[in-house]
């Protein structure tokens, strides 16, 4: 008698679970099913009773909903983090209760498992692969896999749910190669990945989604939708579901309700919805008898599914970040979750990623997404791989040894390869010398080979009846002779047989970016300093330069859009400008997050932890937010205003919808939603240069030379087009305009350029009018330039003071004295003289340009400069010599 | 084809591949091989006459549900349906309706309405849509049917619907504001 081990797959989902295995050939896979109702998936729901102590999982356990003591849902959210919850009268980790899950689904399959016994042979269930969100980090994984050995299972893999998905479809279709989107849109959750599959193996390379957007709110809004219906029936069901009990489970009956609704219009586009079971407030049965139209539903549904569509966009946005990926390489999408029965879900989806000969963006692929098996494909998909990685373990029957099989019992191929490892499970037994004897019984075919270093053994070329199961027995013997062991491994042959078993690269990756504040150019922005998607863990360096004239040095880091740490490193207020500042970036595999590095001699280091979840919003600050978002939203062009409009309403009206039904988590979810829309559109701080307000001058000064020019001209009696100057300054003027509006840099350099060559040629023009006016001598004319350099000079000196700019001003010193030594040179050598004086004029020009950019606050510190930027280069040279 | 001494006419001949190479079993394993497929086959038509009668039995139990309605809603009437002049519209409604429960019944199919059952006795063949704590419920029991189990030859086809009774203190404690129930049981 043998017992085999064989690992099964399992998706530990927030709102349901499912497990699978492949069958002992490996040619195809058996998905659980409870006995009594046939349900594939369970709800991933534990509650303990309070008499027996006993631990129910599943369907009972869901069914306690509504009464104390309260089952405990949804523990996926909370899995990795070291808050306890209540189960009953105990507190426990959210690992035990997820191990209760695991438990469960363990038990489960082993009703399945034990249907593959013969008469020589029974199989146990102690290994399993167990899926994880893409956006899981290490605690999160690593209480996963504690959770999966609390249950009694050896955890052979952690798999990424979009990978198995994708492992699934590549099984289904014989797929070695391609990219995939899976769109994951469950109960409570929307997930979307892009993926690469090369010769099997998966990598992640774009993720986004909402964990609190689901098939919930659809079918929470399609409640309250008939809700009114049946008020204007003149039912009394104004309900207050959070504070009646009854209320609750009115409003709870309309959604089971409608869920009905929902799955009939899955298959047509009318349903008479006839429903006797509802009692409104005066306890009056309620008859509904209506008619609904997929037309109406779908106005209900579109706004929901509308805002899974921009998760897409940020997964491809990551996906063409990390490895060029752009939607048209996209070979499929791939759907997932039970939401994606909704027939308008699939075709939004088909219209917005899908191959469209009319579309003018690019897209995918596929003409339709993949639907199939969308509520089981992440638990078939982990089945396939755990049959590939767990392969077969077999004990002798006295569980002494041990002999695992690696890969797949299905093979294509009419010779196979089969390799494996024995080992000694008890204690004393050494099986160093021994042999393994390969017997076939079918095809007669026998071999033999001593065990390697470490138990193992392989046999090639080992014949196959074709079209056929084929029993592979090894017998094992010690180094005297002894047989120790026998096991058997079944492997079908056929053409069909070999599929792609996928693989994935391993381990957590970093599920959003680390960014820092910075300048550039003057101007505060933001640099990346780890995209999200970076592998765990990760050591960065990077150089940036000190910004000078600052007694503090403030590293301000974020985590998308969420301040997770200000460094505040003191340095002397005398540490020149353009200094070194090294920074490292450490993330350790739990994404722990250190920093250090040095401002010159100054060496500083900090931890990172991550602050604790935000309150509820004030009404201020959703005012607040409301009105940034109206400001930027006004700089839009027209079509991307709308969409973003679309967005903000759509996220707004579920915040708002949230917060009336006192719903905390999903409103604060939804208020960071609003903040990242507005961040998104928000018109930061431009780099741009010359910043505006200079442009603006210079737009000013052309118009203020071309009035003066226009009046010489009159004077003198030349003619001189004024009006068609005026119009040409105006044009570069609105396209310096359209150039901060787009933040495109060589729009307004172009602007600028145009625009000082229209001054200079009016400054020509003037000067030749006045010229025949003009009496003074060379040597006069060099004094006045010398003299108008000064004053300018004078006001810039001011300027930088004011700014608290003293390399500035320093440097405006220096200015001066030189136009001082010029003065006394005038007479002397006029022409060089004012030559020199232009240049001073330019650098004078400069300084002020970036003067008037600068406007943040000097007294709380200063942030690094990027060393791309390089404007201390360009502006402070003297600082640096 | 053709007769002794004429070659014969190549033309009537079509090309085709060589065959592939070809291996010689023995009869014992070509016949392992057929039954293998014979087994394989019949599982499936195995599955696809199990997936027909599954289908056939749904349909079933949904009319047993609408009987059960049926039978609710005259009795929820029979005070004003017992009067004349429609007594005898009831009569002959309740007629029709016995007359499809015995057809129901004789198919093998059960309804079973387990008000008044504990928890444990209903928790493996119904769906709790909502929980009623009241004083008059000294322990867990069946409130209220809203739809019955159907069972067939003792297999549940189609779970109940029903909200469960309970006593007033497992009423849920209202949460904190801003709280959902789950995070009232959170505890740091």
């Amino acid at each position: 008698m043998q017992i085999i081990s064989k690992a099964v797959g399992i998706d530990l989902g927030t709102t349901n679970s499912a497990v699978a295995i492949m069958n002992p050939t490996d040619t195809d896979i058996i998905l659980h099913r409870d006995a009594k109702t046939r349900a594939e998936t369970t709800p991933s729901c534990v509650w303990k009773d309070p008499k027996s102590g006993q631990i129910i999982v599943g369907r009972k356990a869901f069914s306690r909903a509504g009464s104390a003591p309260l089952p405990i849902r949804s523990i996926k959210r909370s899995m990795g983090k070291s808050a306890k919850v209540r189960m009953t009268d105990v507190d426990v980790s959210p690992e035990q209760v997820s191990a209760s899950i695991l438990g469960e689904m363990k038990r489960q399959i082993e009703e399945d498992v034990a249907r593959f016994a013969t008469d020589s042979t029974t199989w146990i269930v102690d290994r399993a692969i167990i899926t994880v969100p893409a956006y899981f980090d290490t605690p999160n994984i690593e209480a996963t896999k504690r959770a999966g050995e609390l249950a009694g299972l050896q955890v052979v893999d952690l798999l990424h749910e979009p990978s198995a998905a994708a492992c699934y479809h590549c099984w289904r279709t014989g797929t070695r190669n391609g990219v995939f989107l899976v769109y994951d849109f469950g109960g409570g959750t929307f997930d979307v990945s892009v993926l690469r599959s090369t010769e099997g193996a998966f990598e992640v390379l774009g993720i986004s989604g909402n964990n609190l957007l689901g098939g919930d709110n659809i079918d929470t809004a399609l409640a309250e939708h008939l809700q009114e219906r049946l008020i204007a029936d003149d039912y009394e069901l104004n309900l207050d579901a959070e504070n009646d009990p009854e209320d609750k489970m009115r409003f709870d009956k309309l959604k089971f309700i409608v869920e009905g609704v929902k799955k009939a219009l899955s298959n047509a586009h009318e349903f008479k919805l006839t429903d006797t079971s509802l009692q409104d407030k005066s306890g009056s049965s309620i008859i509904i008898d209506m008619i609904f139209e997929r037309s109406e539903v779908d106005d209900i549904m579109r706004p929901i599914i509308e805002r899974t569509l921009p998760y897409c966009d940020e997964a491809i946005d990551l996906a063409n970040k990390k490895a060029g990926i752009t939607l048209a390489d996209v070979d499929a999408v791939i759907l997932a979750g039970g939401s994606t029965h909704i027939p308008l879900v699939r075709e939004m989806v088909r219209q917005k990623l899908c191959s469209d000969p009319e579309a003018r963006e690019p897209r995918a692929k596929c003409t339709e997404p993949v639907y199939d098996k969308v509520d089981t494909l992440v638990a078939l998909g982990a089945a396939i791989r755990a049959a590939a990685v767990g392969g077969l373990a077999v004990y002798n029957p006295e569980r002494t040894v041990r002999v695992t099989f690696r890969g797949t019992g299905a093979t294509g191929a009419r010779e196979t390869h089969i390799g494996g490892t024995v080992e000694p499970v008890a204690a004393g037994l050494d099986l160093v010398g021994g042999r393994v004897r390969l017997s076939v019984a079918d095809t007669g075919y026998t071999d033999e080979e001593d065990l390697k270093e470490g138990g193992s053994f392989g046999f090639k070329r080992v014949p196959l009846q074709q079209g056929a199961e084929n029993l592979l027995t090894f017998e094992v013997y010690d180094r005297t002779g002894n047989q120790v062991a026998t096991a058997g491994r079944p492997v079908r042959q056929s053409p069909e047989a070999a599929r792609p078993t996928g693989g994935a690269a391993k381990g957590a990756l970093l599920s959003k970016a680390i960014l820092l504040d910075v300048k550039r150019a003057g101007q505060r922005t933001q640099k990346e300093l780890a995209p999200a998607l970076t592998a765990l863990p990760a050591k960065l360096k990077f150089g940036f330069i000190h910004p000078g004239d600052t007694e503090t040095v403030v590293l301000n880091l974020y985590q998308q859009k969420r301040k997770i740490k200000e460094i505040k490193v003191p340095v002397s207020l005398s540490l020149p400008r353009g200094t070194p500042i090294d920074l490292n970036l450490n993330i350790d595999d739990f994404t722990f997050i250190t920093v250090d590095g040095s401002i010159g001699e100054t060496a500083f280091s900090a931890a990172v932890e991550i602050p604790p979840d935000r309150e509820m919003p004030t009404q201020e600050e959703v005012l607040n937010l409301e009105r940034a978002f109206k400001e930027a939203v006004a700089y839009l062009p027209a079509g991307k205003k709308a969409i973003a409009e679309a967005g903000y309403k759509r996220t707004k009206n579920s915040f708002d919808a949230a917060a009336k039904r006192g719903d905390k988590e999903q409103a604060i979810h939804d208020f960071e939603e609003m903040e990242e829309i507005v961040s998104q559109i928000s018109v930061g701080p431009s780099t741009l240069q010359p910043p505006k307000e200079a442009f603006s001058e210079t737009v000013a000064e052309c118009h203020e030379i071309n009035r003066a020019v226009a009046q010489a001209a009159a004077e003198a009696g030349q003619p001189h087009d004024h009006r068609e100057t005026e119009k040409a300054i105006e044009a570069q003027r609105v396209e310096g305009e359209k150039a901060y509006a787009d933040d495109t840099q060589k729009r307004l350099t172009d602007a600028v350029m145009m625009l000082e060559s229209i001054r200079n040629n009016l400054i020509a023009l003037g000067q030749k009018l006045m010229g025949a006016r003009d009496t003074r001598t060379d040597g006069e004319r060099a004094s006045d330039s010398v003299k108008g350099a000064g004053q300018a000079a004078d006001k810039v000196s001011q300027l930088a003071a004011a700014s608290g700019r003293k390399d500035f001003e320093d440097e405006v010193k220096q200015i001066k004295d030189d136009l001082h030594r010029l003065s006394n040179e005038a007479q002397k050598n006029p022409h060089a003289v004012q030559e020199k004086v232009q240049g001073l004029w330019a650098r004078l020009q400069q300084i002020k340009n970036a003067l008037m950019g600068k406007k943040e606050d000097r007294g709380e510190g200063d942030v690094p400069e990027d060393f791309e930027a390089g404007e201390g280069k360009s502006l402070n040279p003297r600082a640096r010599m | 084809m053709s007769s002794s001494g004429e070659l014969p006419d190549w033309t009537l001949f079509a090309e085709r591949e060589e065959p592939l190479e070809s291996e010689m079993l023995a009869p014992a394993l070509e016949m392992a091989a057929v039954l293998q497929k014979h087994h394989a086959d019949a599982e499936r038509a195995s599955g696809e006459t199990d997936a027909i009668r599954r289908t056939g039995l749904e349909a079933l139990a949904e009319q047993a549900v609408f009987v059960f309605q049926l039978e609710s809603a005259l009795a929820r009437y029979e005070q004003d349906l017992t009067q004349a002049p429609l007594a005898k519209i009831h009569r002959h409604l309740r007629v029709l309706k016995d007359q499809m429960l015995a057809a129901l019944k004789k198919a093998g199919l059960e309804i079973i309405i387990p008000l008044g059952k504990t928890f444990d006795d209903v928790a493996d063949s119904v769906h709790v849509t909502g929980w009623r704590h009241l004083e008059e419920f000294t322990s867990e029991v069946v409130a209220e049917v809203t739809e019955p189990v159907i069972k067939h030859n003792g297999e549940l086809v189609r779970a109940g619907q029903i909200v469960m009774g309970a006593p007033l203190e497992m009423a849920v404690t209202k949460p904190r504001d801003g709280q959902t129930e789950q995070a009232a049981e959170q505890t740091d």
